[in-house]
């Protein structure tokens, strides 16, 4: 397989209808995912991204747009685009509590209308992978939350289907359960060769695991690129430098034609400047300027952002769409 | 062969929860033995050596172990679609390329095993109760409960898809029990519309069988056209309704919420 676009989003939209009133949860959302590639749906509570997940695997039907799986229509091919798909929803709800780890696995192979003499040794290979030896024959009901995750996502793949959804894999995990969990789907993308759409509000989730994203905020897409290049993006060289005095015009004239003045604050004591450049090296025209100009520095500081400060940022200027 | 396996996966699942929680069940019976207990001593001491009262007391005895089925079979589907909903399974079960229909239609199949071992020995407890003999023809009442016990789960489709939209089932549960009630009670032979009611005619058919030696070889085609007919008007009804529910509840993604 190509690195096709293995499923596609297209404009979609979704409304709800409650007591008389109309919420667009999704607002003409597009995006492709390819195969073989891990793709995060990024977004605060109420985002829109369970709607979309639910839409994507035929659970939710949606307004506008179309969902195509594989080249199946989810809205007329449904059973045809199901072959492909398999989701571990919300809080792991994908699983019979009542019943042993094994006795899950045989049963969500069965539904899907695999023999089980054929599904034994896949079994016995997600146990082994997922080291649930130990606790194949418990009852899920006495796991523990992180295991019962890890349940979830084994019996996601028992059929062996090529795109794994998976809404919040991380939620309500503690944080080394939730390192594992992103070792395991990375694993799982590179080992089993699936394709990966998760959803998430935790952006180290998406940093540590994600090829690329969107970013979305009250159904719409705000942001729309891969991992790396959201972060290069953001992570320009920018500094916040402290001088005694405020710069006269003909300085800020002068810094302007070396970088990109953001910010510009002037306080009783002394004043501040957010200064972008392209690179470290253009600091060394910048003391160059300051010298010449005669002024003296307080402190030099190197802003720096993780996705997390980007996200934020994002979510505050909603209307500042970077699409590539 | 995917519909054979998937199948397979739904007795199996009933197979291990009934093991694992058999105790829901058996007590469920006792209770229910206890109850005819009560009801047989008190009929016994109003009326000593009433031949008319004896007489009625062997259709009580078959129409209380029916009425006891018909419950159980009508809010098996709904309690169970109801229950998956809350669980959060019944997504995934709409997730496979297997229709949802047969999947349900699995489970009614298997649940009719399970019910009708338990009408013969809930039968056979009460003759030992009461020392009333009556015809034990497995045969012909395995034939006839199994095919009229699919008019009772096309009604708890409607129930189950009512359910899910709106949120209600014990109400609707509890409201149906009474309905259930009037067809245990009413006559085909006194009121000859009820015969078109769910399992009536099946109920009737039973009654004969293990009251007057009536075997599913004596069926006229009538017998085994309202028979058959009756739980299959009854099962299109129940699919017809709950994808008229189920309809709703994808545009309103109530699948998984309850
Ligand atoms: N079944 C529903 N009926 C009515 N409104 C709904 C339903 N499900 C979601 N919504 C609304 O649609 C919007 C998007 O919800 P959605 O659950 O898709 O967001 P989310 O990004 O998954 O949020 P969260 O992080 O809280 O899970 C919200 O405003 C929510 O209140
Ligand atoms: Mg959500």
């Amino acid at each position: 397989m190509g690195m096709v676009d293995y499923l596609q989003v297209n404009n979609l939209q979704k409304l709800y209808y409650v007591n008389n009133s109309k919420i667009k949860a999704v607002d003409d959302v597009t995006f492709n995912v390819k195969a073989g590639e891990v793709f995060g749906l990024l977004g605060p509570n109420g985002a829109g991204k369970t709607s979309i997940i639910k839409c994507i695997c035929g659970l939710l039907d949606y307004d506008g747009g179309d969902i195509i799986v594989n080249g199946y229509s989810m809205k007329n091919k449904r059973r045809k685009g199901l072959r492909h798909i398999s989701a571990v929803l919300e809080g792991n709800r994908n699983i019979y509590w009542r019943m042993t780890v094994k006795e899950n696995l045989e049963f969500f192979s069965g539904i899907n209308g695999i023999s089980s003499s054929k599904v034994k040794e896949r079994i016995n290979y997600l146990i082994n992978q997922f080291q649930l030896q130990q606790q194949k024959d418990t009852v899920v009901n006495k796991l523990s939350r992180g295991m019962k995750q890890k349940v979830a996502i084994a019996i996601s793949l028992i059929a062996n289907k090529d795109i794994i959804l998976l809404d919040e894999p991380t939620l309500g995990l503690d944080v080394s359960m939730s390192h594992e969990m992103r070792s395991i789907l990375r694993g799982i993308a590179k080992d089993e060769n699936k394709t990966i759409l998760l959803s998430t509000h935790d952006m180290n989730v998406v940093e540590a695991t994600c090829d690329r994203l969107i970013i979305i905020n009250k159904g719409k897409i705000i942001a729309k690129d891969t991992v790396d290049n959201l972060k290069s993006l953001f992570n320009k060289e920018i500094y916040k430098v402290t001088l005694m005095e405020g710069p006269k015009n003909q300085l800020k004239e002068r810094l302007k034609k070396v970088a990109q003045l953001l910010n510009y604050q002037k306080q009783a004591e002394n004043t501040s400047l957010l200064l972008q450049l392209d690179n470290g090296n253009q600091l060394i025209e910048i003391f160059q300027l300051f010298k010449e100009e005669g002024i003296s520095l307080i402190a030099i500081e190197k802003v720096t952002k993780n996705l997390e400060g980007i996200f934020i940022d994002l979510l505050k200027e909603e209307q500042h769409e970077i699409l590539l | 062969m995917k519909y054979f396996y998937s199948f397979s996966a739904i007795a199996k699942r009933e197979w291990i929860e009934l093991k694992r929680y058999w105790f829901n069940s058996f007590i469920g019976i006792v209770m229910y033995i206890l109850v005819f207990l009560a009801l047989f001593t008190g009929a016994q001491s109003i009326g000593q050596n009433n031949f008319a009262l004896m007489d009625s007391l062997e259709g009580f005895l078959i129409g209380y172990a029916l009425w006891f089925l018909a419950i159980g079979a009508f809010s098996d589907t709904a309690h169970s679609i109801i229950d998956e909903a809350r669980k959060g399974t019944l997504e995934q079960l709409y997730m496979t390329e297997i229709p949802f229909t047969w999947l349900l239609i699995s489970k009614n199949l298997v649940s009719t095993v399970f019910f009708l071992l338990l009408f013969v020995f809930i039968i056979i407890m009460q003759m030992q109760i009461t020392g009333i003999a009556l015809n034990l023809d497995l045969l012909s009442i395995s034939i006839t409960l199994f095919i009229s016990l699919f008019s009772l789960y096309g009604i708890g489709l409607i129930l189950a898809g009512l359910g899910l939209v709106f949120k209600r089932i014990q109400n609707l549960l509890g409201a149906a029990q009474f309905v259930i009630v009037g067809i245990m009670v009413l006559s085909p032979t006194t009121i000859p519309f009820v015969k078109f009611l769910p399992f009536v005619y099946g109920r009737e058919l039973i009654m004969n069988i293990m009251r007057e030696g009536y075997s599913v070889f004596n069926f006229t085609i009538i017998d085994w056209s309202f028979l058959i007919g009756n739980s299959v008007i009854y099962m299109l009804v129940g699919l017809y309704g709950y994808k008229l529910s189920e309809r709703q509840v994808l545009k309103r993604g109530m699948l998984g919420q309850y």
